[in-house]
């Protein structure tokens, strides 16, 4: 029983190395936190970013794992909500970005001077979706 | 036999001062010292606004220096435009800039968490897990949290491995993948600057 044990605890210990190292090559390799940090001339903190990065993803994969009761109230879990949403928003942005979506569009449709306005466009239509898939949901 | 000047451009720089000088944006060299530092001393522009770039081509470079020193030769390496960054230092801003760097913190704690959970319920990351004690341990086993505990373990060593590094010290010399997407982006950042400065003929260049 022991050596079963030993080995499901292997299996389980390389793959969660594996899904860190996909995961996390994806996240920092889509670019939201050069961006981010660019934006408030911070690159000199990259280091805490990547701290911060690795202690969420770890606290909170251990949270969901084992259904860990953690009350923080609404406030707390609005504000955790917020920041969750802000993260998916950004790399939901990033992605599009990677795969050149916008430029091509632009392109074609002879949108260039109006572009901000498709930003626009783009997230209004995000926030409407979500809420309709909340509501679907509730 | 005239001089001759070596001038290696910066890729881009940010200018402490309002006057730029050639020292500011390149490195100099040369076999006559006096030449060297008189090069060093000659101005380039000077930035008025309080938040500025300016993109400045080799060109005029050149072009300054032979209306100074008109019998050297000189010899470019490095890049052939650099672009200023002007910025003033002001205490005001520390805390604004410290309140978005708090948000941005913030962004990468709970979104980190937000979305691993997220990939959890994709993949349904629980009923993988059972399948695995299926298959190592039997049905009817106790169930012990065995599973859960190494793959949290494991996600977490992954991260640490990945980024290189815990709280304070790194594990090798290599930059971490951050840092490496950050001076990327700065590149990038430069290149569409220069470009778009020449395409609106805003860069210095010679005449």
């Amino acid at each position: 029983m022991l050596i079963r044990y030993t080995l499901l605890a292997l299996a389980c210990f390389a793959s969660g190395i594996a899904i860190a190292g996909g995961y996390f090559a994806f996240i920092s390799l889509i670019g939201i936190f050069p961006k981010l940090l660019e934006k408030v001339k911070g690159a000199r903190h990259y280091m805490i970013i990547e701290c911060l990065l690795a202690y969420g993803a770890g606290i909170a994969n251990v949270l969901y794992l084992f259904n860990i009761p953690l009350h923080i109230m609404w406030a707390g879990y609005a504000v955790i909500c917020l920041f969750g949403g802000i993260f998916v928003g950004c790399l939901a942005g990033a992605l599009t970005e990677v795969l050149n979506v916008l430029p091509i569009a632009s392109r074609r449709f002879n949108v260039r001077r109006n572009m901000p306005y498709v930003i626009y466009g783009l997230a209004a239509g995000k926030l409407v979706g979500s809420l309709i898939s909340v509501a679907i949901i509730m | 036999m005239a001089d001759i000047l070596y001038l290696k451009l910066s890729e881009s720089c940010l200018a402490e001062k309002r006057k730029v000088k050639i020292k500011d944006v390149a490195t100099v060299m040369s076999q006559n010292p006096d030449l060297k530092y008189g090069v060093e001393k000659l101005e380039l522009m000077n930035f008025s606004g309080s938040k500025e770039q300016q993109v400045i081509s080799v060109m005029y470079i050149l072009e300054v220096i032979h209306d100074n020193y008109a019998d050297c030769l000189v010899e470019i390496l490095g890049a052939t435009d650099v672009v200023v960054y002007y910025r003033t230092y002001d205490t005001s801003d520390n805390v604004k800039q410290f309140l978005k760097f708090l948000m941005i913190c913030f962004i990468a704690f709970f979104g980190a968490g937000f979305s691993i959970m997220s990939y959890n319920s994709d993949v349904n990351m629980a009923g993988q897990l059972d399948v695995m004690q299926n298959i190592f341990v039997g049905q009817d086993a106790e169930a012990f949290p065995v599973a859960g505990i190494a793959y949290s373990l494991g996600l977490f060593i992954g991260i640490i491995v990945f980024f290189n590094h815990g709280v304070k010290k790194k594990f090798s010399d290599d930059p971490t993948p951050l840092q490496v997407q950050m001076r990327q982006y700065e590149q990038e950042v430069n290149q569409t600057v220069i470009t778009d400065a020449a395409r609106k003929k805003e860069s210095r260049d010679a005449d």
